[in-house]
Formats: C-alpha cells, structure tokens, sequence
C-alpha cells in the first residue's frame, strides 16, 4: 500500500515537472526556406493563329504576402530560326507584363525552332526554346452513339480516330467539342481514352498521351465521351479538336496536374510542375492544332 | 587470385587431415543461475593460444593437440571467469556453468586475448549486453531496445521519440530484424515512439551493420538478431513492473527441473482503462453512449525442452497488437445515430526449433517459423430507425500485410580450431495483402445490401537461400572470414537468383591494433513502401514483382581496433551502394486504389562515412562514445528531374554519449546525450502565378534542413534487496534541458481575429518538452 502511494506521488510529481500547457506538443516560428529570385515566362505558341502571348512574372518568397511585382523594365527577344521579331504590345497585366506579338504574316511551320530570351536588372536572364511539332492529319473519324464502355464499365458515346504516327516521339493532345447549332451554346465532352499512358490534359476536358505504344505506326483511337442523344446531337455540331505537342508541353501538362492532385494531400510525396525556361520559371509550349467537323 | 582457387583452397584446407593426434573439447555453457545457454562466450587455450566462442545455443567445439594438464578458461563480460585443466588424451564432452560476477565486480571482468575487439574477425558490429541496456534512461521509462541500438555509431533515429532505426544511409525496410531468428516486419507500437521488445523477455541483442557473414541474407542494410530468454531451468523467478504508460510481468521457470523450462512475459497499456469512466461520462453527458481509447499490448512466450545432451527443443510465440478504438451511439430519440471506428495492427510470430548436435564437431539447428503482419482499419456509421425497427448504415474496412512461413537448417562444423564452418539452406513461403477495401452499405428501409469488395490481389512468392562461410586463422594474427550466400525468389512466373559473395579480413599489427577489411554483396526481395515523412502501420510490404526488380547493394569497410585497459576504441569507414531501391513517384502517396506498381519508381542510393566507437566496458563509470559522420544519397531518374538528392535521413554528424556509474549496490545512475544534423526535407520555397492559379516551386528534393537535434536524458536506479525480493524505483527526465527538436514543419495560416487578416508562417512542431518518468519493479 505504501508502494502504491508512494507511485501516485512520485507520477504525480513527475508530471508536474513538466510543462503544462501543451504537455507533449510546442510550435515555433521558423525563418521561410530561402529561394532565388526568378523571372516566370508563361507562352503558348498556337500554330495558325496570328499573335503570340508572352506573358512575364516573378516568384515570389513562399511566406511573401503581398505578392506585389518589382519588375519595371523587361526586355524580351522572340527568334523564330534565328530571326528576330520585335513587333510587339508591351501591357501591364496584374502583377506582370503582357507581351503580344503580331505574327500575321508569319509562316510557322513544323520544324522551326522558336526561341524566347527575357531579361530583367536584378534578375537571372530567363530563356526557352521549341520546335513546332509536326502536324500530324487524322485520316478516319467516326461518331457511333453509345458506341463503346469506360474503365468503370459506364456507358459512352465514341469517336473513332484513326492516323499515322510519324517516326519520331510525338506527344498529342485531343478534346471532342460540341458547337450548338443555335449559337448559344459550346461545350466540350470529358473525353477518356482507354490508352496506357493518357490522362487528362491541360484543360479539363482534354486527353493527353503519348507514342510509346505505337511510334511510327498507322494508330486507331477510340474518344469516348458522355452520351448525346439523338435528339440532342441533332442541336449539336460535333468536332475533335486534335493537336499535336511538344514533349515540354506534355510534360508540365502531366506535372501540372499531379501537383494540383497532391498539393492539398498531406500524405502525398510533393511534385514540382516541370518548366523549360532555363534562368526562370514557368513553360514555352507550341502546340499543332487542327478542328475536325464530324456532323 | 579467383574467387574459385580462394575456396578451393580453403576446402582443400578444411578437409586435410592432420598428422598429430588430435581430441576435441565441446559441451555448452551456461549461466549457473538458470540455466540458460550463453552466446558468444570466449573458449581460450592459453598455451596454444587457440580459442573458439560459443554458438547462438552455447554449443562450443574446439579441437587440439592431445596433451596433459592443459588449461582452458571459459570468460563472458559480466561473469567470473571459469578455468579447468584437463587431460586431453582423448574426446572431452564438458559443460560448463558460469556465475555472474556481483554487481560491482561485473565490471572488472576482462576478455580474453582472443576475444579482444581487435582480434575478431567481424566488424561493424555492435552487441549491448540486456543489463546495459536496462540502465540507460528511456522515453516515459520504457526501456527499448531499438532506442538504444540508435545510439551507436552509424544507427540512427528517424527523428523524435521515434524507435525505428536507419542504418548507414539505408531504409527501414532494409533492416533484417529477427526476434529468436523469426522476421519481426512491424517492429514498433504508437506510431514509432516504442518498438515491440519488451526487455524483460529478452536475452541478447546484436545489430550486424556491414560485413555480413554469408549466413545473412534478405536485407540491405542490417540483421539485428533478438534473442529471448529461454527460461529459467531450476527454479521459479519473476518480475512486476509498473509505469506511467504501462505495466508489465515475467514469470520464468522449470517445468521439469533441468529438462523443460518455459517463459511467460507480458506488457499493456492502461491509459484507456484509467481513462474510460471519465469518457463515459462525457459521452454520458454529451446524451450518447460510447468510448474511445488506445492500447497496445505484447505478449512473450518460450518453452524449451531437453530430450537428450544432443537434442533441444525450443518453442517462442511473440504476439503485439496496437489498437485505436471510437465508438458512440445516441442513446435517446427514434432517430439514432451510431460510429464505429477502428485501427488496429500487430504482429504474430512462431518458432519452433530443434538443436541437434550430430557429433562434438557438427552442430545443427532446424527452424520452422511463422509470421505475421496485419493491418485493420474499419469505419461503420449509420442510423437506427427504433421505432421502425429499421437501419441504414455503412461501412468501410481496410486490410494488408504479409504472413510468411519458413523452414531453414543450419549446421556449425567446426573441425579444426582455424576453421569454423556454417552453411545451411532455407525456403520461406511469403503471402503479400497489399491493400484490400471492403464497402458495405445496409438500408434495411430501402432493402438494399451492397457490398463491394476494390483492391489488389494477393501476392504470393518463394524465396530460397543456401550458404556456406568459414571464419578460417590463416596465422596467428591473420584471420579470414569467407562465404557465399546464394539466393532465389519466384514470383509472378518470374525467377530471379543472386549470389552474393562475403569477405571479412583481420590482421592484428604487432602493437596489437587490428586492422579490418570487409566485402559484402546484398539481395532483398520485399520492399516496404512507406511514406516517407511518417511511419505508419500503413506502410505495405510489397514483393519484387515482374515489373519491380530486387533491390541489390554492395558494402566495402575499412577499419581499425584496439582495446586498452579499460576502453576499446573502433573506427570504421564505409562505402554502400544500392540499386533498384523504391519510392513513390512524384506526387504520389498513401490512400490511393490505384496499382501500387504504377505510383513507385526505382532507384540508386548510396551512403558513405566515417566512425568512431569509443566503449569503456570497465569500472564503476561506464558507457560509450560514438560518432558518425555520414553523407546518403538517392537518384531516381522519375524524381527531382533524375538528379541526386540527399536521402531524408542524410545527417552529416550524428554523436552518443552514454555514461553509467554506479554509485553503490543501490543506486546507479545514466545519462545520454545525443546530437544530430537536421532531417533533410522537401519545401515549398517560392510561388509563382500559373495558369488559372498559384503555383508553389519545391526546389531540388531534401532540399531543406530541419533544425539540428539534441537532448539530455538522465535516468536513476535504486535498488534495494528484500528477503524474498529485490525491488527497483526507477526515475529520471527525457530531454532535460528541454530542447524544442523539430517533428516536423509545415505551412500554417495564422488568422487576426483582431484584423481579419490571415498570414502564412513556416512552424515547427516539437514533441516531448520534458518527460519525466518513473516506474517500479519487484524480481523475484
């Protein structure tokens, strides 16, 4: 008995030592992780279209809440082989600047080597290049009405694709699209292919995937999409939207979207979004794009 | 010189016959008091300057020259040294009982001169005698084994209160731990802050960390081998404890005096039980029924029998659990609401072996071991319509983990005494849950009762492994340790071999410093796949599939011992390398349905350093002093845009210093202090306006350190001796000067009430401030 007591004391005293608030837990207050100053390029070059985006940022500290800019002065450099072009409409834009070049009378054609060059006093001058993609034509498109199953076994309509994979590693990227007759009403169809190695695109809706599979060879693809009924499809006119794009634009696509699935997940390993800007941050990309009305 | 000439020549050696005449002096020793075996004690000749230490069973074989009056002495650290002198005209069966020094003299036991640090072959060992560890102040007064081995040179802790172990630069999983020779795969309780052994059931413990002898085999990185107790051969003894967190028993004894003995050792938790009328009156006053709460428990048993001289039989069962628990229910109302949840693992493990020794050279040992590890993780919650007599519920179950069965024979032939030889052969047979949910839905109103069953198929694999290795005294001060260890797994219609080649060298210099050189190549089969900021009893162990391949390393060290009077000084300097090591993806993580094989890659790693043991084994004051200085790195081509990145545990420094004194026969005192570079970690650092939102920038992989790691424990032991009884009071603080060590850092957003305005801050979370602990036992 008097063990006994003397136990209960001693505990007793033993947590007394301790401190009280917070018994098994305190946080402190940590200096953030120090980072480089970088310029941000975020460009997307469209094949066919008749200007050129550049839009240019800054990162800023992870802990940094007043995310105001400090650029006051980039100078940007646009090359398309080697050749300048400096028409262009320099914007403030939100914390940044716009750059929109006017390539109305350019001819951009696969192969050419496209080529940024960003500088700013203060910081790491900031570089990225592309080469067009090929722009690869689908020779067969077919829309069947409930036509095949996903990976879940639901029930879905489906485009079949079909073309000719040129003999070298290409990266593609497709949506089917539906314009309402009416003019009041676009929309695109969740398009899944049930391919290894797709997933989703940059936009929610797109596919995106890869040649491993078939490089160099005639390929068939099923999209399937959400059904239409016929009813409906006849308010519709349908398309697919195919594009052909640089590995550099596949992969931030694949990085971008494992991060915005991971960031918020405590217990997932942290990605980083891919960038080829070299000096900086951000992502160059040119992507190949045609539309092609099925009904 | 070839590989094949090398054990041509050894063989040729071995099996040549020896011209003079020869007897052979073997038997078992063991401790007077209870008879157990005693490994590893040093047999020594002195006039022929040969000596020989027993086996994991105390078994010893020596073979000399005939002759007369010859002296033989029997020593072990902590036990009067025994001296016989015989007449060795012919075969000598001897079995010899040693006696534990008195408490104060332990100390002043000295080792043999074959014993000594610089003249075993082995190296990048470590063995810490029970008692020792006993002494050393623990967390909340459970004395941990585990907690201990992470205070020598190249072990490390996995960061605060955690009891899991990384050794030089490899991952837990690479640890071959073995309780009575039975792999152990979930070897902590509570997250990591106490690992599954509970001390009073154990007899020995040793941490082999390179060199691997061939007899190993499965890991990377370690094999600590844990042996328990067999039980006490002539009379009855126990042992009561009581802690802050849990109490414990032992009761040992004779079932049949000299013949069979058996072990019983127990430990629970009980905060849940104290704790469990204050939260029914909570759950009572909140107007529901229920209870919540979390235990663990682990229970010890062994029964050892004597058929013979020659044949032993031991049967050890260890079995863990660990379980959350919350379950409420409204008690009031025709519209009930009801939750049950759950979490649960824990490990059960068999042995069943049989020594046999065939004649005084040849010892065998046959083992048939079971074990496993299991995962449960149930979610129910629903409504009771009582009025209705009607219900809708659902609920959501999770399983995984891994059951083995193995069968295995070893042989020690020892047939002259420049020669000691092992080999055997084993087949375990590995079945791998990697994950199981089970969904069901009952809505008796509706009629409707799904149940779906998503997850991944079990996995099941063979895996083979034969050896041959003989420790071999190539001159008096030269000695050689060589074998092969040759391994096999089948799974997936896959079959995949390995041979693996095992080096040890000892020269002792004349001013008896000796020098070490070892070689091992590794194979291991199964993977853990862990998270890797946590340790969880999520974590899978998964196999080498047909798309995964076996993780492979090779180790060379190089180092130098000697013993002084009182201390024994060891530096070791090693290089590991390490192929198809696995990791999630970027990205990818726990909770996910997906095929576990497409979320990991595969990579290099590899890890060097230096260190430094300094042991004083003598006197009153006692303790050690280690140091690692240590660089580890990972490449994986999918992660960190396939550059090296320093592995999550790389820690420049890492130093122990442990210190005992005895201050009487009643009280003796320790303290430790350790320090360790900061866990290397991965954080946001900056921030950049992406396309349709804000995108954070990582920087390279483990880019970030946490704060460095240090603390003081200090722990004291009075012991009084009663008639019947001597008891123990034990007290002491963990982190005494209350060093706020980081857990873990992560992004929070501090809120103004005052301003409304919310701002981001990087925040270190910090367990154990000061923990005192005390805890009282009673042997008997």
């Amino acid at each position: 008995m008097q063990t006994i007591k003397y136990f209960i004391l001693l505990s007793f005293l033993a947590f007394s030592f301790s401190s009280c608030e917070n018994f098994f837990e305190t946080t402190l207050e940590l200096d953030p992780p120090p980072f480089e100053k970088k310029l941000v390029l975020i460009a997307n070059l469209k094949s066919g279209t008749d200007e050129f985006q550049v839009y240019v940022t800054e990162n800023f500290g992870i802990l940094d809440d007043e995310q105001i800019t400090t650029l006051t002065d980039p100078k940007i450099e646009f090359t398309i082989n080697g050749q300048v072009f400096d028409n262009y409409v320099r914007t403030i834009q939100d914390k940044g600047y716009l750059f929109i070049f006017d390539l109305a009378n350019v001819d951009i054609k696969p192969g050419d080597v496209c080529r940024i060059l960003v500088s700013h006093e203060g910081f790491p001058i900031a570089t990225s290049a592309q080469v067009v993609p090929p722009k690869v034509e689908l020779t067969n498109i077919k829309y069947v009405e409930n036509g095949g199953l996903d990976t879940e076994g639901s029930e879905k309509s489906k485009v079949d694709v079909s073309f000719s994979d040129p003999s070298s590693k290409n990266f593609y990227e497709t949506v089917v699209k539906a314009n309402n007759t009416m003019g009041w009403y676009n929309n695109y169809f969740y398009t899944n292919l049930n391919e290894p190695g797709a997933s989703e695109g940059l936009n929610y809706y797109d596919v995106i995937f890869n040649d491993l599979a078939f490089e160099g060879k005639q390929k068939d693809l099923s999209l399937l999409i959400n059904r239409t009924f016929e009813s409906q499809a006849r308010e519709f006119e349908i398309a697919v939207v195919w594009r052909t794009v640089t590995e550099d634009y596949y992969k931030y696509v694949r990085t971008l979207n494992v991060y915005y699935d991971s960031n918020d997940n405590p217990f997932a390993t942290p990605a980083d979004v891919y960038s080829n800007v070299d000096g900086g941050l951000g992502i160059f990309y040119i992507v190949n794009e045609t539309e092609y009305q099925i009904f | 010189m070839s590989l094949r000439l090398l054990f041509l020549m050894l063989f040729v050696s071995v099996f040549t016959k020896n011209v003079a005449q020869n007897s052979v002096i073997s038997g078992y020793v063991s401790d007077i008091r209870n008879g157990e075996k005693i490994i590893g004690v040093n047999i020594y000749i002195p006039a022929l300057d040969i000596g020989t230490v027993t086996n994991n069973f105390g078994f010893y074989s020596l073979t000399v020259p005939s002759g007369e009056n010859v002296e033989i002495s029997f020593s072990y650290i902590g036990y009067k040294t025994v001296t016989k002198i015989l007449n060795l005209t012919q075969d000598v069966k001897l079995n010899i009982d040693i006696d534990p020094a008195i408490e104060l003299e332990v100390i002043e036991i000295t080792a043999e001169k074959s014993k000594k640090i610089e003249r075993e072959t082995q190296m990048s060992v470590a063995e810490i005698p029970i008692q020792q560890i006993k002494k050393v102040p623990a967390l909340l007064g459970e004395v941990d084994v585990l907690r201990v081995l992470q205070l020598l040179p190249g072990v490390q802790s996995g960061g605060e209160g955690q009891s899991g172990f990384y050794v030089r630069g490899g991952s837990p999983d690479q640890n071959l731990i073995l309780l009575d020779g039975v792999p152990v795969y979930n070897a902590s309780h509570l997250f990591g802050f106490f690992s599954v052994f509970n001390s009073d059931a154990i007899k020995d413990v040793k941490l082999i960390k390179g060199g691997f002898p061939a007899r190993y085999g499965g890991r990377l990185s370690s094999v600590l081998e844990i042996n328990m107790k067999e039980g006490n051969n002539n009379e009855f003894h126990g042992n009561v404890g009581v802690g802050l967190i849990a109490s414990k028993f032992t009761l040992e004894g004779p079932i049949s005096k000299g013949k069979t003995s058996f072990l019983l050792s127990g430990r629970r938790t009980y905060v849940d039980v104290l704790a469990r009328p204050f939260i029914k009156s909570e759950f009572k006053n909140s107007g529901t029924d229920g209870s919540t709460g979390y235990y663990f428990y682990d229970l010890n048993a062994k029964i050892n029998h004597k058929f013979s001289d020659k044949d032993k039989l031991y049967l050890s069962v260890y079995t863990g659990q660990d379980k959350f628990y919350y379950d409420e229910k409204d008690l009031e109302g025709s519209i009930r609401d009801f939750t049950d949840t759950g979490l649960g693992w824990g490990n059960l493990t068999g042995a069943l072996r049989w020594n046999h020794e065939v004649n005084n050279k040849l010892f065998a040992n046959t083992t048939m071991t079971y074990s496993k590890y299991k995962l449960n993780t149930k979610v129910e919650s629903g409504t009771e319509f009582t009025d209705e007599n009607e219900l809708d519920e659902i609920g959501l179950e999770y399983f995984s983990g891994i059951e083995d069965v193995a069968l295995k024979v070893d042989f020690d032939y020892l047939p002259k005494p420049n020669h000691y030889i092992k080999f055997g052969i084993s087949g375990i047979y590995h079945k791998f849950e990697p994950g199981l949910f089970i969904l069901n839905q009952v809505n008796t109103r509706e009629n409707e009762n799904f149940n779906l069953e998503v997850g991944q198929k079990n996995i099941y694999a063979t895996e083979y492994a034969t050896y041959i290795e003989d420790d071999i005294t190539l001159a008096r001060n030269t000695k050689l340790n060589a074998g092969l260890h040759l391994s096999a797994f089948n799974v997936d219609s896959k079959f995949y071999t390995s041979l693996q080649p095992r080096l040890s060298l000892n020269q002792v210099l004349p001013n008896d410093i000796g020098l070490k050189a070892s070689f091992a190549t590794m194979r291991q089969y199964i993977n853990l796949l862990a998270f890797e900021g946590i340790g969880l009893p999520t974590d899978l162990w998964l196999p080498t599939t047909g798309r995964i391949k076996p993780q492979d390393s090779w180790q060379v060290a190089l180092g130098a011992a000697k013993s002084f009077d009182e201390f024994e000084v060891s530096v070791e300097t090693y290089y590991k390398k390490m192929k198809n090591l696995i990791a999630y993806k970027d990205g990818e993580g726990l909770f996910d349905l997906s095929d576990w094989q497409d979320r990991v890659t595969q990579g290099d790693g590899d890890a060097y350093g230096f260190e430094v043991f300094i042991q004083k084994k003598k006197g009153r004051f006692n303790g050690w002093i280690g140091y690692t200085l240590a660089w580890t790195n990972r490449q994986f081509a999918e992660i960190n845009d396939g550059k090296k990145f320093p592995f999550r545990y790389d820690r420049r420094h890492d130093i122990s210093i442990v210190g005992m004194y005895d201050v009487s026969k009643k009280v003796n005192v320790a303290a430790t202090w350790v320090y360790g570079t900061g866990n290397a970690t991965t954080l946001a650092n900056s921030s950049y306006s992406g396309p349709g939102s804000t995108i954070q920038t990582y920087g390279a992989r483990n880019s970030y350190r946490m704060n460095p790691y240090h603390r003081l424990d200090i722990g004291i032991n009075f012991v009084k001796k009663r008639e019947k009884y001597t008891r123990t009071w034990s007290v002491g603080t963990y982190n005494t000067y209350v060093n706020n060590n980081p857990f873990f850092v992560y992004f929070a957003n501090d809120y103004d009430y005052e301003t409304g305005e919310s701002t981001q801050k990087l925040k270190q979370v910090s367990l154990f401030p000061l923990i005192p602990y005390i805890n009282y036992s009673i042997d008997f």
